[in-house]
Parts: structure tokens; sequence; C-alpha cells
């Protein structure tokens, strides 16, 4: 059960061993408290691999003998390839010691990380597209901060493309109009056989045209086309192979809500090709399947090529009943439709599939763990709303500000808090979760429990104080512990998110500093505004995305906000945060090339370089493809 | 009814009162040490000895002002008279029981000095004014009681450390090592900027840690923290709280009803807003 996994030399993978949940004592009687020995000694485990073996109460340790830059390996080997590059082309690239006037980065330690939770984990063995299968349990140490850079982590860019490259669209107006206007019946079999058709020339094939351009399919193999249905009849009929299977893929107590949100209404859920991603913005998406659907519908159904009739035809499919996973930006940002920066912070929770695994359902007493939920969600949350988004278009820059996302997804530090207080909740007011009376009081008292457990951690090891060496990683990790242990055990979203506002108070008049300067304007505002549901000023969270005013400005907040969503949700025994169209949408993890599961495990994979993207042109570069070019020289040494 | 006098903070437990003396403009700050001006402006960084101020504008004497109600009411702070250019000073603060922490800095500043540009970081406060009004707010931000040696740092970039471990000499990190210990002295030999300077400027000793931990402003769970568990959880009534808290508590929920709904405040407004005359403006 249990395998030794390296990758690079400084990059150090643990042994997997198996964890039974049943085998901690107490934990499934109702009221008791759970003491998490395992979070407490993954976290100490997480210390020894960063410092070493060191008295984590002492205030004093030595700095600058680490050697700069040379201590870590990839910003070693970064070095060495700029010198070839800066030979080759005869422009400087990367130089260490142009930094800070010529003291090299790397005066005290250049930390590495672990990824939280991985040796938790118990399910999730499968292969995927992107990589083999893998040992749950296994733990993921030693990565280095590059690692999970954004421009260096392909399954963070990955994550980003497919949402981007998800295109859903209901069947049941077009079955409609080609019943009523074209007089055609529409069967399973002939669902079948637009499936098929679909599948041949989403990404490849040309279908009911001579002479046209077709792609090489090594491509664009990413690209498929599948289907989904609440109802039973026709989820049996339809050929196994293009249809997710809510029975399969979901918890038993999850398929019923599911399918009464769906009833008879089918979905095909498209992903186009992500190397498709490269010449546009995610609004591509739905240009692309409703041009390539039409044809398909037209191929299947022998669709006369008229001109008003077919046209009302596809505006159905492009237009009719087209569910977007995120809205267009304004004019400021202009990107369209299925950006990262337009998915509502509740279609970011369902995106993310952690709540149907087994780990969320059987986690937290024998039953189910938004905290969990909570935690897994907040992480693409986070990559994509924070490196891959406001980084982006509020900043620019290169570095894209891994530090506030990765102290989330590492270290084990949110999550002994977020547990912390969910215990405590539980054993306090002796009720699950999800069944604390959302009342303000009991919000703030929660609030207070996790904010002053964080702050004692912070105050009483120093070493963890410096691994989260910025007082915005600080101040986001423990708003968002407070926001998860409120909403994981009152099951209210809005009561945890202002419960993250309450940290505000809590952490600055503690230590007298908060994050970056503007940092907590929204957490300020916040307190009040969550409160009224106003235009411009509020709304439900599930509902916001980054067009938000407040929340378009300043990272280090959203990524949270969208874990609080999806634990909420689960705390309630919801199936769904927001959209049960999009839960099931990114359910296929046997297809998908990012496993929304275990988000976390995808980024550790990453940083390992264990992840393979898609879209990758190997296949028609020249040293692959043997094309005329095939036997030059590298390019930077020929003089053109 | 009471006179209303304006508090600054509360002054219900040795840190709040800490924080309280320091904020309150009439309370008048221990001068610990004095740096002679050459070594203050060399680590500052801004102009040499003897050099003037670099200017944006002329003397508002010679510009020539509109008549306007306002600039009657606002006098110019010295430096805006001489229309000296806008200078920067930034101070980094450790966690470690410093004398002085962001938010403190910059209450402080508004409410001691005028003509304040400042902005809170985590690790650094930012101070933006006139060149020679700055010269006198750095002097009180490192000659007096709210800058210890050791903890309170002026860097003018590159800031990381405030979280950090101290070194074993009790300071803290610095990636540009302005700051070194001779003796027991601490010694800028760089100045803000990370540059060499000539002459090493000498701040004098650090204080000890059983008297920063009396000085300081940061509630802190190894000296004097703010939320304790057993206050939490078994809430006693809000007298007996630390008054920090009630603030605290009282801010968060006044925010959340003015949006709610106001008339809630009314049921939760304390009983001297009797005494301030507030009462029928709800």
């Amino acid at each position: 059960m249990s395998q030794t996994r390296t990758s690079r030399e400084n990059t150090v993978v643990e042994e997997g061993k198996y964890w039974d949940p049943h085998a901690v004592e107490g934990h499934l009687e109702k009221g008791k408290t759970w003491e998490r020995m395992q979070i407490r000694d993954d976290c100490g485990n997480m210390f020894k691999s960063k410092f070493g073996d060191i008295d984590f109460t002492d205030r004093h340790t030595e700095y600058y003998r680490f050697n700069g830059v040379l201590q870590s390996k990839r910003k070693s080997e970064a070095w060495e390839i700029a010198k070839r590059i800066t030979k080759e082309r005869g422009i400087p690239n990367y130089n260490p010691d142009l930094h800070l006037h010529g003291v090299q980065m790397g005066q005290r330690m250049l930390q590495t990380y672990k990824i939280t939770g991985l040796e938790r984990e118990w399910a999730g063995a499968e292969d995927t597209p992107a990589h083999p299968g893998w040992v749950p349990g296994t733990g993921i140490y030693g990565i280095e901060m590059d690692d999970v850079n954004y421009e260096n982590n392909m399954a963070m860019q990955q994550s980003r493309d497919d949402i981007s490259r998800t295109a859903i669209n209901g069947m049941n107006i077009s079955h409609e109009t080609i019943e009523r206007r074209f007089g055609k019946e529409v069967t399973p079999e002939t669902i079948n056989t637009y499936m098929e058709m679909l599948n041949h020339n989403l990404g490849a094939g040309a279908l009911i045209q001579e002479h046209v351009t077709e792609t090489n399919p090594e491509l664009v193999k990413d690209c498929y086309a599948i289907m989904f249905t609440g109802d039973d009849d026709v989820a049996d009929a339809i050929d196994p192979r293009f249809i997710t299977n809510i029975d399969t893929h979901f918890p038993e107590y999850q398929v019923p809500q599911l399918k009464e949100q769906l009833k008879g209404k089918m979905y095909q859920v498209c992903r186009i090709p992500t190397m498709a991603l490269r010449t546009s913005d995610g609004g591509l998406a739905r240009a692309w399947v409703g041009q390539q659907a039409s044809l398909a519908y037209v191929g299947a159904y022998d669709i006369p090529a008229g001109d008003a009739v077919t046209s009302d035809f596809v505006f159905t499919i492009k237009h009719g009943d087209v569910v977007f996973s995120g809205t267009a930006l304004p004019y400021r940002r202009a990107q369209r439709v299925n950006s990262i920066g337009g998915v509502p912070y509740g279609y970011y929770a369902d995106i993310c599939q952690s709540s149907r695994t087994p780990e969320a359902v059987k986690g937290l007493d024998g039953g189910i763990d938004p905290v969990k939920v909570t935690v897994e969600a907040l992480t693409p949350g986070c990559v994509l709303t924070d490196q891959g988004w406001l980084h982006n278009y509020l900043a620019g820059g290169s570095s894209s500000w891994a530090s506030y996302v990765m102290s989330v997804y590492t270290d084990e530090i949110l999550e002994d808090p977020s547990y912390y207080g969910a215990d405590w909740g539980i054993h306090h007011y002796k009720c699950g979760v999800g069944e604390v009376p959302n009342t303000l009081e009991n919000g703030m008292q929660i609030a207070e429990v996790v904010g002053q457990h964080f702050l004692a951690s912070y105050d009483l090891y120093p070493a963890m104080c410096e691994a989260h060496f910025g007082g915005s990683q600080r101040f986001l990790l423990q708003c968002a512990a407070i926001g998860a242990a409120t909403g994981c055990l009152t099951g209210d979203t809005d009561l945890g998110q202002t419960m993250w506002m309450y940290n505000t108070h809590i952490q600055k008049e503690h230590c007298m500093r908060l994050g970056f300067y503007g940092h907590d304007m929204q957490d300020q505002m916040g307190c009040g505004h969550n409160a009224s549901y106003r235009s411009d000023q509020s709304c439900p969270y599930e509902l916001r995305n980054m067009n938000f005013p407040d929340q378009a400005m300043h990272v280090g907040h959203v990524g949270g906000y969208i874990g609080i969503c999806g634990g909420s949700a689960h705390a309630r025994g919801a199936a769904y945060c927001t959209n049960p169209v999009i839960k099931v949408a990114y359910a296929d993890h046997e297809h998908i090339q990012f496993d929304w599961r275990y988000p976390r495990r995808e980024y550790g994979r990453g940083a390992l370089h264990d992840f393979m993207p898609a879209g990758e042109r190997t296949v028609v570069c020249p040293s692959y493809a043997g094309g005329i070019t095939a036997n030059l020289p590298p390019m930077y040494e020929k003089k053109r | 009814m009471a006179k209303y006098e304006r508090q600054y903070y509360n002054k219900g437990d040795p840190i709040a009162r800490n924080r309280q003396r320091i904020v309150d403009p009439n309370t008048k700050l221990e001068k610990l040490r004095t740096i002679p001006d050459e070594g203050f402006l060399s680590i500052l960084g801004h102009r040499n000895f003897g050099e003037a101020y670099k200017s944006v504008h002329p003397p508002l004497s010679e510009l020539g002002e509109p008549e306007d109600p306002m600039r009657d009411l606002v006098p110019p702070t010295e430096g805006a008279k001489a229309g000296d250019i806008v200078d920067t000073l930034v101070m980094t603060d450790s966690v470690y029981d410093a004398p002085l922490a962001v938010y403190l800095r910059a209450w402080m500043l508004h409410n001691r000095v005028r003509g304040l540009d400042t902005g809170c970081y985590s690790g650094r406060n930012t101070v933006e004014m006139r060149a020679r009004d700055l010269e006198d707010a750095g002097r009180m931000l490192l000659e007096t009681e709210v800058c210890d040696a050791r903890r309170n740092h002026l860097r003018q970039m590159t800031c990381t450390g405030h979280s950090c471990r101290l070194d074993q000499d009790g300071l803290m990190f610095d990636a540009v090592r302005r700051t070194k210990m001779e003796g027991t002295d601490v010694i800028y030999v760089k100045n803000g900027f990370g540059n060499p300077i000539d002459k090493p400027v000498s701040i004098g000793k650090g204080l000890s840690d059983e008297e920063l931990k009396k000085r300081t402003v940061i509630y802190r769970y190894d000296n004097i923290p703010n939320l304790v568990l057993e206050e939490v959880v078994n809430p006693r009534p809000d007298e007996e709280v630390k008054e920090t808290i009630q603030w605290i508590r009282r801010i968060m929920r006044q925010r959340l009803y003015g949006n709610l709904n106001p008339e809630l405040i009314k049921e939760d407004a304390y009983e001297n807003l009797e005494q301030l005359e507030l009462k029928p403006r709800y």
C-alpha cells in the first residue's frame, strides 16, 4: 500500500502510509472532542523538514550563512540555465547577483514547503489524463517556493485552462427544435450518434464538408464531449462512454439532490482543446462548441443546410441554453465569459469536487468533513483568483504572489486551527457540523476561540511565525480559519464570512498590524456590507465574483471566500454550493486534465514536475516531427 | 453631565496603557538617545550633512497664495512653507515585544505631527512628509522610547524581518545588514537604502527583554495576551473582560447593526451615550 516517490533531488516525498480514519478512538460519538494528533504530528514533521531539529519555542536563530541562492536547488539550476541563455543570445538573463545591489536572496534560509493534508487521504488512486495513479497517503515535503509559482507549475495553469475551455449547453431546447422544426425524432440512439460525431469534430475532424482542414488528434487529445442528465431512464440508454453517471460519481446522499434539480434536462459538457486558449480567452469555448455542435447535429440528424431554420437551430446551441462557468468582465479587465475573473465564488466551490470524495464524506467523526472541503476549495480559489487573476490583471509582474497563496495549502498551518475550531464547536454546542445556531453571538464566540488559538500559535512558536513571514499571510490564514470554522459549524456562509471580517478587529488589536497597505480594506467594509445586500456593495458570497467592487482590488481574500462557500454548503448537507449543473459538469475526473477532487495533491504533483499539462505541441515541433528544420542546431547558436 | 474628554485609547491593562500613553499627544515621550545630526542624516539617506533641503516649489511667501478660508484655517507646516520635497521614511518593527508597532505608529504620528502621509503595512510603516518635517518626525521615531535599538529599525527598502526569529544578539533579520552589534551597542553601518556609510552611527544599547515586555504595545501569549480562551468560552459580564476586547466586540456589532438595522444600535448602545448627548440623535 505504500511507496516512496522522489522526483528532483531537492524534493522529498515521504513513504506513504495507509491512514485508517476509523482507527481513532472516540471519533464517532457526537459531542466528543477528537484530538487531532494526526494533524499535529504532521505539522511537527513539517517543521522538522523545514527547519531541522530545533526548539520551536526558541525565538533566536542564526542568519547570513546560507550561501544565498546556492542553498536552493531550483534557483541554482535557474542560474546555470540563465548563464547559457545569456551566452547564446547575447542579452543578459536572470542573474541573482543583481538582487539588492549584490546581496543575493537567501540571507536567511529559503524555506521548503509541505503540501497539507495528503497523508490523511485514502482515495483517488486512479490514473488520470495528466499522470499515473497516486498512492493515497503519500506526503510531499521539501518543495520550493519556485515550484508553486504559477509560471512554473503546470497543474496550476491547467486548472485555469480547464475552466476556460469548458462549455456547458443544455440539450433539451436543441432537441425540441429538431423535433418541432425539422420533424426528426430524437432517441437515445440518435443522441449516441450525435455524441460520437461531436467527439469526432470537436477537436479534430470535419463532418459535412469536402476539402477542409483538420487537426492532428495528438494536439487536441484533451478535447472531448460528454453529457449528463437527472433522468435515470435516459442515462441508462445513453452509451456509457459519453455520460457522467451521477450515481457512480457522487455519494449516495448527494445523488437525489442533484437529480431533483437536474430532473429530465440533458446537458452536454464540451472541453475545447487547451491549445485553443493560446489564441483566445474563455469566450472562445462557447463559440467553438456552438459551431462544432451545430455541425454534429446537422450530421447526426440530417438537418438541411437552410438559412432561417438552421439559424434558429444554431441559436439554441450558441445562446439558448448555455451555462457559463463565469461571466464576462468589465471593460477595464476586458475578458469574455468563462474567464477565471468572472467565475462566481459559489461556482468555484462547485467546480472543486472535494465534497464528493470519501475523505469529505467520512472524515470528521465518521461523518461529513466540511473543513476538508473548505481547505480543498480554498486552494484552487487562491491559486486562480490571486495568482492567476489578480496578479496578472491587477498588478502584473512575474512573481505571481505565490507567497500569499502557498501559505494556505502548505505546512498544515491552516488546517490545524480550522479543525480546532470545528472540534471545539462540536464539543461546546453539543451538536454536529452545520447544526450550531447561526447567531451573531455564536459566530463571535467561535471567531474568538479560533483567533486566540491561532494567535497563540504564532506567538508561542516563533518558527511558525517565521514560516509565515508576511503579515498578509498570517492575516489571510487566520481569517480563513475563523471563517472556515464558523461556516462549518453553522452552515451559514454569510456568518462565516462576517466572522472573517471580525478577525480584522481581533488581529489588529492584538498585534497592531495586519497585511499590506489596503489589504484589510474590504474586510473593514465587509463587517457592515455583509449584513446589507445593496447592488454595488453587497451580495450573497456565492454569487459574487472578481468583478465585485470590493474584491477586485486586493489579493489574499477571494480564495478564502470560496472555501467558506464550499465548506458551509457541505456542512448543511448540500450536494452542491450554488449550481448543480456546474457541480456535475466538472465531475468527470477520469477525462478532465486536472483532477478537481484533490486540488492540493494536483498542485503538489505540479510542483514535483509530475503533472502533464494538455496542449503540448511537441508532436508538430521540429525535433519530434523530423521536419525540414529538424537537423538545424538550436536557434541561439545560429546568427540570423 | 461629564465633559467629554478625548481618551485616545483605553487603559484596561498594561499593554493598553502603553498604547494610550504613546497615542496621547499630551504625553511627553521619554527620550532614550541623541543621535548627532550628521549620523542621523547619514542613516536617513536623503541629504548630506550641511546640504540644503531640496525644493519642489518656491517658498509660499514668494509663491503667493490665493484668498482661501481653508488656507487660513490650516496653516502650512515649516516644510510646506519652505517648499521642501516630500521624502519618505520607513520603519520596521519586530513582533517580539517592540515598544511600537505599525498601526500605533500611524495613530501616534497623526496625533503628534502635521503634514503627514503614512501607510501601514504588516512589516513596515511608510512616513511621507516634507523633508524638514520628516526629519523632525524621524527624530521622534528614532530617539525616544518608541524606538528600541534592536526591535525597531529604519529601513527604506527590503524590510523583511519583522516576523522572523531574532538573531543571537536579539536583532531583527535584515537581508542587507544595515545594523550590527558592537559590544552591547547597535550601530548602523549602512543607511536605510542599504548603502554603506562612511562613519557607522551608534544608537546605543537595546532594552533588556524584561524591560521590553513592560514597554511593549503588542499583546503576546508569552507576555500579556488579549483574548484568553477561558474568557471566551465562559463569558463574564463585559465590565470584567479586558476593555480592548469590549471595544472590538462593540465595534463589530455596531458596524453590523449599522448596515443590517440601525434600530439595533439603540438597543446595543452603552449608557454613557446619554451622557454624551447622543441619545436624541437616534
